[in-house]
C-alpha cells in the first residue's frame, strides 16, 4: 500500500474511533482527489477497514473505485451489496451526498451492462437505510425507478412509489430538481405500465404544481403522457386551481403546447363522436408517436374512444340491440360489440345485461347502494388518510410559526401596524407567501 | 396453494431478484407466472414474460405456454385458454394448473351471471370450458334456469355479512367526532 493511502487508513481509523464523524466527513471530502490518484491500491485499503466501524471510510473508497471504474464488475457489485447491507446508519447519515452519488454510479454501471435486475434489492435497501422516514424522498428513488423500468420488474419500485412523499432529503445541498422531476416521471411510467392510470396521472400532474421558471425536456414528455392519460381515463385536464399558480399554468401551457401539437390535435379529435378524425390524426402523426415511444398509449386512446361511445349509449337508451350498438359505436360486428360490452361490464365501466335470446342489451343504473361493509371500510380508509394529512399540515404550520425568519418578519409588520403606518392584510399575506 | 398465494408469490419474487447474476432457475419463472395468473394480474404476467431470460423461454416450454394462457385471457378467448391449460404440464406445475382452470372458470361464470340475462348453451359451454352435454348440469348446479338451448343466469345472492363489532365501530366514530370538533 502506498504511503498516502496508509496515512488515509490510519486517519479514518482514529477519527472513527473518536466518534468525530463531522471531522471525518470533511477529511474524506478533502482526500477524494488523493484517492482518485491511487486507484490501484484501493483494494488493499478496503480490506484493512471494518465495515461496521468505518462505514464512512469504506464509502469514500468505494466511491473512488466506482468513479475510476477500477476492478471486475462482479466484485464491485458484490462489494456494493455488502456495503449497503452492513454499513452503519449513524455514520452514513453524515455523508448522504456521497452515499447518493455512489448509488447513482452503481445504477449507471448496471444499466451499461444491462443487469438492472441485480440492483433492485440493493437500492431498495439503500433507500430504506438513508431515509429519515418512509415519506422522505431521496435522489436514489429516481435510480430505483430507472432500474425497475430497465429490468421490467416493477414490484420493488411500486413498494416505494405507493408511499406518499412529504419531505425531501437535502443531501448536503446536492439534491437537484432533476431528481424530483425524474422520480415522478419514471414513477408515472411505471404506473402507466401496470395500468394504474389514476396514480400515473397524479405523478404527471406534479409537473403542473412544482414551481419552476424554466422548461425542461422531462416536463414536455410528461405533458405528452399527461394528455394521453386524460384521454384513456376520459377525465378532464386538471382545473387551474390544482396548479401552483394561474400564471405558472398559462405560461407553461403556452410554452409547452408548441412542442406537443400532435397530442393536442389528438385530444381535439377525441372529443368528436366519430372515430375517423381520431384515426386520421393517429396515422398522420404515427412517426412522431413512435419516436416518443407512445404508440402503445395511443392505441389505448383509440380503444378508450370506442368505450366512450358505448358509454354514451347508456345515457340515451334503456335497451338496444347488439347490432345497433355495433353500428352506433362504429364497431365491425355484433359479436365484437358483445365482446366490448362484456369487457366493460367486467371492468365496472357500464352496468348492463345482455340477453342472447333476442340479441338485446339492457342498460341499468349502478347497483351500488353504498350500504355494504366494503364501502364502510373504504370510507374508513380514506378518512384515516385525510386525518393523517391534516395532522401533517398542522405540524408544518407549527414549524413555520416557529421559524425565526417568519417570527421576525411577522413582528416587524406588526410594529409597523402599531406605529400607525398603513399595512394592509394583503401585504401580510405576501410576507407569509414569501416565506413559504 | 391459493390460501397462501400472496406469500408464495412474494417468496418467488424475492428468489428471482436475489438470483446470482440476475438469472434464476426457469422453474422460478414458471411458478411466478402461475401465481400472477391465479391472481388475475395480467400486467405483471406480461412483464414477467418480457424480462425472463432466454434460458427460461425454451420453445413450447412451460413458461411460454403459461404466458399464452395469459394472452388468451387478455383477449377473452376462453375456449383457447382451456385447451392450452389441458396440455401436459411438469409435475411441479400440475397442481397450480388444475387450480388455475377452476379459478378461471369461477371468474368467468361470475362474469356471465352479472352480464347476461340469457345465454345460449353453446356460448356458455365455451365460456366455462366444459363439453356441450355437461354444460346444462353446470348451469343447474348454480340454480340457473335451463330452457331448451338457452340458459338464464342468475346473479349470485349477496353475501350475508356477519355482525359488526359494535365497540370497535363506536371507537372509530369517536375518533371522527373528536377530529371534526378540533
Amino acid at each position: 500500500m502506498s504511503f498516502p493511502l496508509e496515512s488515509f487508513v490510519n486517519s479514518v481509523k482514529t477519527l472513527s474511533s473518536q466518534g468525530n464523524l463531522s471531522c471525518l466527513y470533511e477529511f474524506l471530502e478533502n482526500s477524494s482527489e488523493m484517492l482518485s490518484k491511487n486507484t490501484t491500491h484501493l483494494e488493499a485499503a478496503l480490506s484493512s477497514l471494518e465495515l461496521g466501524q468505518h462505514s464512512l471510510g469504506i464509502l469514500a473508497l468505494l466511491l473512488a473505485r466506482f468513479k475510476a471504474g477500477a476492478g471486475e464488475p462482479a466484485t464491485l457489485d458484490r462489494q456494493m451489496a455488502e456495503f449497503v447491507e452492513g454499513c452503519a446508519v449513524d455514520q452514513i447519515r453524515y455523508a448522504p451526498d456521497s452515499y447518493a452519488e455512489l448509488c447513482h454510479l452503481y445504477t449507471k454501471k448496471l444499466l451499461e451492462r444491462s443487469k438492472a435486475i441485480k440492483g433492485l434489492r440493493v437500492l431498495q435497501q439503500a433507500i430504506a437505510k438513508i431515509q429519515a422516514s418512509p415519506n422522505q424522498l431521496t435522489s436514489i428513488h429516481a435510480d430505483l425507478c430507472h432500474l425497475a423500468l430497465s429490468a421490467k420488474c416493477f414490484r420493488p419500485a411500486l413498494d416505494v412509489l405507493d408511499v406518499d412523499i412529504a419531505d425531501i432529503s437535502k443531501e448536503n445541498g446536492k439534491f437537484e430538481s432533476r431528481h424530483l422531476l425524474l422520480y415522478y416521471y419514471y414513477g408515472g411510467l411505471i404506473y402507466t405500465a401496470v395500468k394504474q392510470f389514476e396514480r400515473a396521472l397524479f405523478c404527471f400532474e406534479i409537473y403542473f404544481s412544482v414551481p419552476s421558471l424554466s422548461l425542461s425536456h422531462i416536463m414536455v414528455e410528461a405533458f405528452k403522457k399527461h394528455i394521453l392519460l386524460t384521454l384513456i381515463l376520459r377525465v378532464e385536464a386538471p382545473p387551474p386551481k390544482h396548479c401552483y399558480s394561474e400564471v405558472a399554468r398559462t405560461t407553461m401551457g403556452r410554452r409547452i403546447r408548441p412542442f406537443c401539437v400532435p397530442y393536442v390535435e389528438l385530444a381535439t379529435a377525441f372529443a368528436q363522436r366519430s372515430p375517423e378524425p381520431l384515426l386520421a390524426v393517429v396515422t398522420r402523426h404515427q412517426e412522431q408517436f413512435a419516436r416518443d415511444q407512445n404508440t402503445g398509449l395511443v392505441k389505448q386512446v383509440v380503444a378508450s374512444h370506442n368505450k366512450m361511445n358505448i358509454q354514451r349509449l347508456t345515457k340515451t337508451f334503456v335497451t338496444l340491440s347488439l347490432s345497433d350498438v355495433a353500428s352506433r359505436a362504429q364497431l365491425p360486428s355484433a359479436q365484437k360489440a358483445e365482446l366490448h360490452v362484456l369487457g366493460m361490464i367486467e371492468e365496472g365501466e357500464i352496468f348492463a345485461a345482455i340477453d342472447q335470446r333476442d340479441g338485446m342489451v339492457r342498460f341499468q343504473d349502478s347497483p351500488e347502494q353504498y350500504a355494504a361493509p366494503e364501502m364502510v371500510a373504504r370510507l374508513e380508509r380514506e378518512l384515516a388518510q385525510i386525518m393523517a394529512l391534516e395532522r401533517r399540515l398542522q405540524q408544518l404550520d407549527e414549524e413555520i410559526q416557529l421559524e425565526p425568519q417568519y417570527v421576525q418578519k411577522a413582528t416587524k409588520t406588526q410594529h409597523e401596524d402599531d406605529s400607525g403606518q398603513a399595512c394592509s392584510s394583503s401585504q401580510n399575506n405576501k410576507v407569509a407567501n414569501n416565506i413559504m | 396453494m391459493l390460501a397462501d398465494l400472496e406469500s408464495t408469490r412474494k417468496e418467488l419474487e424475492k428468489e428471482e431478484l436475489s438470483a446470482p447474476d440476475g438469472v434464476a432457475p426457469s422453474e422460478v419463472y414458471s411458478k411466478l407466472m402461475a401465481c400472477y395468473l391465479l391472481e388475475n394480474d395480467l400486467c405483471s404476467a406480461k412483464f414477467l414474460w418480457k424480462r425472463a431470460p432466454a434460458s427460461a423461454k425454451e420453445t413450447d416450454g412451460p413458461l411460454g405456454r403459461l404466458w399464452s394462457v395469459g394472452q388468451k385471457l387478455w383477449t377473452k378467448d376462453f375456449p383457447a385458454t382451456y385447451s392450452v391449460l389441458r396440455g401436459e404440464w411438469p409435475d411441479y406445475l400440475q397442481k397450480a394448473v388444475s387450480e388455475l382452470e377452476g379459478v378461471i372458470r369461477e371468474r368467468v361464470l361470475t362474469l356471465v351471471s352479472r352480464a347476461y340475462t340469457s345465454i345460449t348453451l353453446t356460448d356458455l359451454a365455451a365460456f366455462a370450458g366444459v363439453s356441450a352435454d355437461q354444460v346444462a348440469a353446470v348451469a343447474r348446479e348454480r340454480g340457473w334456469s335451463v330452457d331448451g338451448a338457452v340458459v338464464g343466469p342468475k346473479p349470485a345472492p349477496p353475501v350475508i355479512h356477519g355482525a359488526t363489532n359494535c365497540e370497535k365501530t363506536l371507537a372509530v366514530l369517536t375518533q371522527y367526532v373528536s377530529f371534526l370538533e378540533n
